[in-house]
């Protein structure tokens, strides 16, 4: 029986504890929000987070990105060599604009990184509907390792050996996505829809590219996935922003905390590495400068056109 | 203490042995299981490439060509036995080509009575005058960074030295600034077509240095090669590789390092935990910043040459013109600047730093225990594909160490300040064109000076943040006098003078040597360029 320990006890913590322990590892569980919760069989809750890293090489963190460098900080002194972690944290850290598998690698001594990404939620686990996630580390062992250890008969896991490109995509995914429910909510129409979201998949891809990843990673689970599920459904956070900043909204937009802090860092770090990102600048130029969505929409149509590739 | 390499004929044989068996022992299973299949697959590889080879090089004649057109004709019908024992003959003849020597007596010579071999390459004829030239060679060179460490971790590990590569003469001078600064002699890997310089040759095949035929592309070989340089690393060899793999061509510091030399540490560490020997391996990055490059001329046409790679292996470049390189070196002894060999912070072999003790250490600095990287649920496990892995974050940790060590010189300094301004003048020219051209652009010196002084000040804060360093005059001279030194050191030995000072202005000439040299400050380009908006 393998056992792992998990840091962070949300929903989406718990759901993967619920997972792990259903295929019969032990899991011990860190955080402070689900002392209280009914634990399934083969799940132990603590709040002591040091005792879960010591004890524990495989580790699976699901804390909000907010909450991840403070957590490491303090987290260093008990991580060694033969821990293995998989990360679900999404977006880009406040002050340093790092991915989280890069900030736990700058802030510990940890090698063998993954992340989890995709377009499941916590309840699309509790549901058992037949969805998919994918782990990207250039470590197979431990990509396989996951991938066993989350797999049912609802959830089919993926690996990936492009870790950069999965963890950047599911960060990008997150603030092209204000795009598209912009585009809705303007009723914009079919056609103009379908090229929003083709170009927010190039620039995707691009952005992918640029940042370390490899081209096509933003067509997978993490990226377009993700996108795909947000076209179809009509919600999400990112969406949700998108409809808010439409109606003219502001702060209705500002309450998505999350896809806020996404598009502010990802629009710092594409800027910082020089990279080109239209979609990206336009909807952080919505969420920060107050530019209307006509305006942005203005904007982007007036750019020279290039070739659809490249 | 002896340092290992001193004794090395005495465990000569002993080492080929190693890496035979070693090497057969993997040949065995590279195709899975069935040994049979495996050896018939490397001998294929190498056979079909080796053919191909001597094709191209129309080497017939020698006998080499018909002997692999036999051997590919003969592999389908031997027996596994028969297979094994072809594989352990040609792996030990490679071991054979490849492994050194080491001979005291070249190496005492070397060290001490150096003026005589130094007098040789400086062409003169006086002894004196040689022991005039070793006086200046040790003002000429400056050893820094962090040698007492090294030193130290010497004493107890193995040192896998890693310098950037940007001139044939990087392995001489890394000889004697290793030998200056009191660290042990190292062994190496040097391409077969430096031994072609008779002096140069003579002391590379008596100081330990191995032969890399980098003609040979098969997995036999390179493999006989890697295990080599894994027993020697094992054995507690301290040994010295170029990750870049060859020298940089544009003149920029390497960022993209070959890595199969450096997975041999990693290997040779994992070797040693598996035996419960905890002896660590430190890889040492060190920068070598020449003010003047030996073979600029060539490696920068070479980088303009789309068949660049094809040229891999140069063999007729100013290296292998004797009086090229004593004119060249005579007039580095000229120079105002001197040349700078930077010891940077050594590593573990994971890219970890370590601390004065030795032990690794964690970002923020708690002690780590190494050998924790190989366990999995507490037992010692072999993964390959992981410990590549490992390998390309090491890459990475140390061409970020690499940035970090750069030396700026005034050759750099200015090279990239004029090419800028170049390249804003004639925005026309694509990069190619206007390193094709003869520009005769003039930068009145007023205005060179002003935007030399904002590049200046933004390279200072980058160097307080310690993302490079600047050599002390580039800091702290006037300006117009870091200038005129990066004027004054191109027209010492470059035959076409990149820039040539009138009264008011400088007027290039050359401006593949700007770019060439203001390369080294590639990575900050972006940074640099909003300075000057």
């Amino acid at each position: 029986m393998t056992r792992w320990g998990l840091v962070g006890d949300g929903a989406w913590g718990m759901a993967l504890a619920r997972r792990l322990a259903a295929n019969g590892c032990q899991v011990t569980i860190a955080g402070e929000n689900a002392y209280h919760a009914r634990l399934p069989k083969g799940v132990v809750h603590t709040v002591d987070v040091r005792t879960v890293l010591v004890d524990h090489e495989r580790l699976l963190i699901a804390l909000p990105i907010g909450n991840l460098e403070g957590f490491l900080t303090g987290a260093e002194p008990y991580l060694r060599g033969d821990h293995r972690i998989v990360s679900t944290c999404r977006g880009l850290t406040p002050k340093a604009h790092l991915r989280g598998t890069e900030a736990i690698a700058r802030l510990t001594a940890v090698r063998q990184l993954a992340v989890l990404a995709g377009a499941a939620d916590a309840s699309a686990l509790k549901r058992k509907s037949p969805v998919a996630l994918v782990v990207g580390t250039p470590f197979s062992d431990w990509g396989n390792e996951v991938q066993t250890a989350l797999s049912s008969n609802s959830l089919r896991v993926y690996t990936n050996g492009d870790l950069v490109g999965v963890e950047l995509a599911n960060v990008v995914a997150a603030v092209v996505g204000v795009a598209l429910g912009v585009a809705r909510a303007m009723s914009v129409g079919p056609a103009a829809e379908a090229t929003a979201l083709t170009r927010a998949l190039a620039e995707m891809d691009r952005l992918v590219g640029g940042l370390g990843g490899r081209q096509g990673t933003a067509y997978g689970l993490a990226g377009l996935g993700v996108l795909g599920e947000m076209a179809y459904e009509g919600k999400g956070n990112s969406f949700k922003a998108g409809t808010a900043l439409a109606k003219g909204s502001l702060s209705e937009a500002h309450s998505f905390f999350e896809v806020r802090e996404a598009t502010r860092t990802l629009a710092a770090r594409v800027s910082l590495e020089h990279l080109r990102a239209p979609l990206v600048d336009a909807v952080a130029s919505m969420m920060e400068a107050g530019t209307t969505p006509i305006e942005a929409l203005a904007d982007l149509m007036h750019r020279p056109v290039g070739p659809e590739v490249g | 203490m002896d340092a290992p390499l001193l004794n090395f004929n005495r465990h000569r044989d002993d080492i080929e042995r190693e890496v035979v068996d070693r090497a057969v022992d993997w040949f065995a299973k590279t195709a899975g299981p069935d040994p049979l299949r495996s050896y018939q697959l490397v001998l294929n590889d190498a056979a079909l490439n080796e053919i191909h080879r001597l094709q191209r090089t129309r080497q017939r004649g020698a006998g080499a060509l018909e002997a692999w057109e036999r051997l590919a004709r003969q592999i389908g019908r031997m027996t596994e036995p028969e297979l094994e024992n072809q594989i352990r003959k040609r792996t030990a003849d490679y071991a054979n080509d490849v492994a050194g020597h080491f001979d005291r007596r070249v190496y005492r010579f070397a060290t001490s009575a150096l003026p005589t071999g130094l007098g040789a390459l400086f062409k003169t004829t006086d002894l004196m005058q040689g022991l005039t030239s070793l006086r200046e060679l040790e003002s000429r060179i400056r050893v820094e960074g962090e040698i007492d460490q090294v030193r130290e971790l010497a004493r107890f590990g193995t040192l896998v030295v890693v310098p950037t590569h940007s001139s044939n003469l990087d392995s001489i001078v890394m000889g004697w600034s290793l030998h200056n600064a009191g660290l042990p002699p190292c062994t190496y890997g040097a391409g077969k077509n430096l031994f072609t310089n008779p002096l140069v040759g003579f002391f590379m095949r008596n100081l330990g240095a191995y032969r890399v035929d980098r003609r040979l592309r098969h997995m036999l070989y390179k493999d006989v090669l890697k295990f080599y340089s894994q027993v020697l690393i094992e054995r507690g060899y301290h040994s010295l590789f170029f990750p870049g793999g060859t020298r940089s061509r544009s003149g920029e510091i390497e960022s993209k390092l070959k890595l199969g030399l450096m997975g041999t540490a990693i290997s040779a560490y994992a070797e040693r935990v598996q035996r419960d020997d905890r002896r660590p391996i430190y890889i040492v990055p060190v920068t070598i910043n020449y003010p003047l490059v030996l073979e600029a001329e060539t490696l920068v046409e070479d980088h303009l040459k789309d068949e660049g790679q094809a040229r891999y292996i140069i063999d007729d470049d100013e290296f292998s013109h004797l009086t090229k390189v004593s004119h060249f070196v005579a007039r580095v002894m000229a120079l105002d600047t001197t040349m700078v060999i930077r010891y940077g912070k050594p590593l573990d072999v994971f890219g970890n730093p370590v601390g004065p003790d030795g032990r690794s250490l964690g970002p923020g600095g708690t002690p780590l225990e190494a050998h924790r990287y190989f366990l999995r649920d507490g037992q010692m496990t072999v993964d390959p594909q992981r410990d590549t892995e490992y390998t390309r974050q090491t890459g990475y940790a140390v061409a970020q160490a690499y940035l970090r060590d750069a030396v700026i010189l005034p050759t750099h300094f200015l090279g990239w300040l004029l090419f800028h301004r170049e390249r804003r003048l004639a925005p026309h020219l694509d990069l190619f064109a206007l390193l094709r051209s003869t520009s005769g652009h003039r930068h009145d010196l007023t205005e060179l000076c002003d935007d030399a002084e904002r590049v200046r000040r933004l390279l200072c804060r980058l160097e307080d943040r310690n993302q490079l360093k600047l050599y002390p005059s580039v800091r702290s001279q006037p300006i117009d006098a870091v200038i005129g030194d990066a004027v004054k050191t191109y027209g010492m030995y470059h035959l076409k003078n990149a820039v040539e000072r009138t009264d008011h202005a400088l007027v290039v000439g050359d401006p593949k040597m700007l770019y060439f040299y203001g390369n080294r400050l590639a990575p900050w380009t972006y940074s640099l360029k909003e300075a000057l908006a």
